[in-house]
């Protein structure tokens, strides 16, 4: 390979000189100049049209999606036995009358004052409906939405400013099941990755719940309480050497949301 | 040719309108982030950020302008974003890191020289496959002639005639850049 030469050594190769005149010898020398430059040779990998694509799809998805009602999870670990509305109070026992909100018994079998029955017999059917009808409102108060999921919105913070999404809390027996759904986070393979924690109402306790290469559909798991532990953040992590044997938070958040509700 | 039902398309995120919009401009885009960046994958990453950015930004796009110099510098600003990132994260003693390593550099190139570069890779896309490896040979490899006659199995007088031919058509293309510079 040649060394690093002048325009009149290689016009001048093997001898035989192209006659150039100033101006084009400076041009010359100034196009060389500018191709020279390494970076204008190098190509993008072809698969980086299909992550372009992918990273605005899912941009746009999450704009027409952002405001709208979360559906009902149908698939939901606890199912309300009826509408939240309608169990304001358990129903008196059935001595003052058929119970009037219940919505999975036949009612034509709570008509006591319609054809004569055992009291005791009616008495414990009341009770079974009674305890149905509070353990339904058991559940409902203290896993509120746990069909519905309640959304906040998330922050891009530090060098990812520009990065946005929504992220989606549903309360269930096992935990609290994590919907993430970002964009304008960059996809991270082999030793980098994100990583999604829950932070204590004093900001002094971290839980991980799960780590991920993008920020697209993500799902996450927390075993603690959002009241809590109501900070939702991602941080970026490099996979921890000897030297940081627990994997702790690099503190560089990406990300943050505030989901104690 | 980009049209502006192309870039409203764009806007929507119509997966056809990205794709032609990218086709259009995404090596001009990795370019310029390779030139603040001189790393492949982060390169990468800072033009997927500047899509991604510009799809946003879209609306506030003035029709009938030119997409490039727009594109150049959101491209510009990811990748000195991604420089700045790169520069907190590195660990690595001073004087372990070599002279040209990325992370030393947080200042980046100013707007000219983004575009410059923008230009001038602009002006080699125009050439003819054979015609562009002559030139990335002659420039980037640094072969003389000679050199280049032999790998590409055809007479020297035929390089010398197409090297000198390619040279003043981009010189053409770019003197104004030569101009821009010397003002």
């Amino acid at each position: 390979m040649a060394s690093d030469s002048t325009v009149a050594h290689y016009l001048e190769d093997d001898g035989e000189p192209i006659d150039l005149n100033i101006d084009e010898r400076e041009e010359m020398e100034s196009l060389r100049a500018l191709l020279r430059d390494t970076s204008l040779w190098q190509e993008p990998s072809g698969s980086l049209e299909d992550s372009v694509v992918a990273a605005i799809a899912g941009g746009h998805r999450i704009d027409t999606e952002f405001f709208a009602p979360p559906v009902p999870h149908a698939g939901g670990a606890v199912q309300p036995i009826a509408s939240p509305s309608a169990l304001v109070s358990p129903p008196a026992p059935y001595t003052s009358g058929p119970p009037t909100n219940v919505v999975s018994i036949d009612s034509r079998r709570l008509r006591y004052g319609a054809r004569p029955a055992s009291r005791w017999g009616n008495f414990a059917a009341g009770l079974v409906v009674a305890a149905v009808i509070v353990g339904g409102v058991l559940i409902v108060k203290h896993f509120p939405n746990s069909a519905q999921g309640t959304t906040s919105a998330l922050s891009g913070q530090g060098t990812l400013a520009d990065a946005t999404g929504k992220v989606t809390v549903f309360t269930t027996n096992s935990g609290v099941r994590i919907e993430l759904d970002a964009i304008g986070l960059p996809r991270l393979d082999h030793d980098d990755f994100y990583e999604a924690w829950l932070k204590s109402a004093d900001e002094t306790k971290l839980v991980p719940v799960g780590t991920f290469h993008t920020g697209a559909k993500v799902t996450l798991w927390a075993g603690v309480s959002l009241g809590d532990y109501p900070t939702f953040t991602v941080t970026r992590e490099h996979a921890a050497g000897p030297d940081d044997v627990a994997q702790e938070s690099s503190g560089d958040v990406v990300l943050k949301a505030d989901i104690g509700g | 040719m980009i049209t502006a039902s192309d870039v409203d398309a764009f806007r929507a995120g119509d997966e056809h309108a990205v794709r032609t919009i990218y086709r259009e401009y995404g090596r001009l885009v990795f370019v310029v982030a390779n030139r603040v960046l001189s790393n492949r994958a982060l390169a990468e990453e800072a033009t997927q950020q500047t899509f991604l950015q510009a799809w946003k930004a879209a609306k506030s796009f003035e029709a009938g302008r030119e997409l490039g110099p727009w594109l150049a510098t959101i491209a510009r600003r990811a990748a000195i974003d991604v420089q700045r990132r790169e520069a907190r994260r590195a660990h690595d003693d001073l004087d372990s890191v070599k002279a040209g390593d990325s992370s030393l550099s947080v200042a980046g190139p100013n707007i000219d020289q983004t575009y410059t570069v923008w230009q001038v890779r602009e002006a080699i896309d125009t050439l003819n496959p054979q015609d562009r490896e002559l030139v990335r040979l002659q420039h980037l490899e640094g072969y003389t002639h000679t050199q280049i006659s032999e790998m590409l199995g055809v007479p020297i007088g035929t390089v010398k005639s197409r090297s000198f031919r390619i040279h003043k058509l981009l010189a053409a293309k770019l003197g104004h850049l030569r101009e821009d510079a010397v003002s």
